[in-house]
């Protein structure tokens, strides 16, 4: 068996693989905690490309910035379910379809 | 002590909001503070400390940047901040808005801007892209008992972190040419990208992230649904603060960094901005909801915006910032009005609300009308001379189309401006709602901004020449 050496190539088509199968799901997925978790999946495409990146650079500035992603990420996730616990009091549901209080 | 001197502002208005948290810590349930008055001060101190660091170019940490640039947005987002403070004191009571929470993620949210439009380093626009915007979704919902502000939170919300994602990965990609987040070096990298295809990407999904933010079309489908959920208020501070911001990165971002690459970026943002200005126009004038007709109204000012950034000669730069201030007052002006005659029960927001109102309120009436003549692009207003400098530099640098778009787009807006104008001195009054009075600070900063409006509109030459100084700062 072979080991092939993972290049750059490789890293930039996993994140790229990684970050469209978020934005799928985001698309095409009607449970909106499901939705959340794709938007998560794309963050950490972008963590891996940045760290890969990094790595094979030779520098930490991705990797930093890799951490800055995690700690948004976090907050982004506090208020995202903040708001949707409010959503689902008033709505009592977590189907994207039953978003259409708002339209025109 | 030397890394100082390009946050101050930042620094101010972030204290004044920690204080608006303090201060809502200690107040006793039922007893009225003015916190506005807090960062009524806070806003006040930062606009005074940007205009002594004008001309100094003062930098913080190699990250932040306090040209003369980010100073004139600066100021722009003092006067937003100045107006919501001042319409808020009257408001935030009636609309059962939690005080406290609200002036704090305000003023917080004015911190996040001042810094998006400062900051020279990819990560830290990133950074300050989502300080306010956490704050803006956690506004749009504020009121947590209405399902509508729920559901423009949650739509807001999660189209907000969708485009941000984008945003990210444009930045991971630039960071994988360039090694490195500052926005010189990646400038350098780009001008002489090894790798194409990957600069493409970067400047296409960065395009998207900023397109998603100022609401261009394709990306505006939250706009109407954010405003018209939101307390007005809220929706009068974020159609004009988030824009300025986001413009302000978005010119500093593609005016500079990735100049070199013009070639590909302007004519995608050509196509984007006509197709901006004629959605923004033709929905606009289906709205029966004066929130939504001006938040459609508000896609079609960033029509004219784009159209700015297209023709990005040294004119059409420094027409984005006036255009931008001048954008700023008036809508501010006429969202600030809804929301003053607006209560919990009652948000004023349809247009049959407005009949009458020549009768019951000339004075609101009188400035409601110079506001949306503004808007419209109406000489002697702010307006006219914002759209004629735009169309000018437009026409100067060969995009005939576009220039004649933006003025039929324009031509039609006016009608649905109108609308609103004939039903307030032609229609009569129906059953009359209870209009809540309003208080002598609002009124005074609602004839402050018409003041603007009209200086802005006749001598507007002053203010032009401090635009054209400020871009010279970004190139």
């Amino acid at each position: 068996m072979h080991l092939y050496p993972i290049t750059a190539y490789h890293y930039l088509v996993l994140a790229a693989a990684l970050f469209a199968l978020g934005a799928t799901g985001v698309m095409l997925r009607r449970n909106i905690i499901i939705l959340f978790m794709s938007i998560e999946l794309m963050l950490n495409a972008v963590n891996l490309n940045l760290v890969a990146f990094s790595r094979l650079n030779g520098h930490v500035v991705g990797q930093v910035f890799a951490l800055f992603i995690v700690a948004v990420a976090a907050a982004e996730a506090v208020v995202g379910l903040g708001i949707l616990l409010a959503f689902y009091r008033n709505k009592e549901t977590l189907n994207i379809d039953e978003v259409n209080l708002l339209r025109g | 002590m030397n890394n100082l001197p390009a946050i101050i502002p930042i620094l101010i208005v972030v204290l004044s909001a920690a204080a608006a948290m303090l201060a809502e810590a200690f107040r006793q349930p039922g007893e009225r503070m003015p916190i506005a008055g807090l960062g009524l001060i806070g806003l006040v101190g930062a606009g005074a400390a940007s205009y002594f660091l004008w001309d100094k170019d003062a930098q913080s940490f190699g990250v932040v940047r306090a040209d003369n640039f980010a100073l004139f947005i600066n100021i722009i987002l003092c006067i937003i901040g100045v107006l919501t403070m001042v319409f808020s004191n009257d408001v935030v009571e009636r609309e059962d808005i939690p005080g406290g929470e609200y002036y704090a993620l305000t003023l917080f949210a004015i911190s996040g801007m001042m810094l998006m439009v400062a900051a020279t380093d990819l990560l830290v626009i990133f950074l300050a892209l989502e300080v306010l915007s956490l704050a803006v979704y956690v506004l749009t919902g504020i009121r947590r008992e209405s399902a509508e502000g729920a559901e423009a939170a949650f739509k807001y919300f999660l189209l907000g972190a969708f485009s941000s994602a984008f945003f990210l990965y444009g930045i991971a990609f630039a960071f994988t040419i360039a090694g490195s987040t500052r926005l010189d070096e990646v400038g350098k990298a780009m001008a002489s990208a090894p790798h194409a295809t990957l600069a493409m990407l970067a400047v296409a999904l960065l395009a998207v992230g900023f397109a998603f933010k100022i609401s261009a079309v394709p990306f505006h489908m939250w706009t109407p649904d954010a405003y018209e959920g939101a307390p007005t208020i809220v929706t009068a501070f974020m159609s004009t603060g988030v824009k300025a911001a986001a413009f302000g990165a978005f010119v500093r971002v593609f005016l500079s960094t990735l100049q070199p690459l013009e070639g590909h970026w302007v004519p995608v943002l050509a196509v984007i901005a006509g197709a901006t200005m004629i959605v923004g126009t033709v929905v606009g004038v289906l709205q029966s909801n004066v929130k939504r007709m001006l938040a459609y109204s508000s896609i079609a000012h960033a029509g004219y915006l784009l159209l700015g950034i297209v023709a990005a000669s040294e004119d059409g730069k420094a027409a984005v910032l006036f255009y931008l201030l001048v954008y700023a007052v008036a809508n501010i002006g006429a969202l600030g009005i809804v929301a003053l005659l607006g209560t919990a029960e009652h948000p004023h927001d349809q247009l049959r609300d407005f009949a009458g109102l020549w009768r019951a309120r000339p004075g609101l009436a009188g400035l409601m009308t110079v506001f949306l003549l503004s808007l419209g692009g109406f000489p002697p207003t702010a307006g006219f001379i914002g759209k004629w400098y735009i169309f000018a530099a437009a026409v100067r640098d060969g995009y005939y189309s576009l220039a004649i778009i933006g003025v039929l787009s324009s031509v039609v807006s006016v009608f649905f401006y109108l609308r609103i104008v004939v039903m307030m001195y032609m229609t009569e009054e129906a059953a009359a709602p209870a209009r809540p009075r309003v208080s002598g600070p609002a009124m005074a900063g609602l004839a402050l901004a018409m003041l603007a409006t009209f200086y802005l509109g006749v001598l507007p030459t002053r203010v032009i020449e401090y635009a054209v100084e400020s871009v010279k700062a970004i190139v």
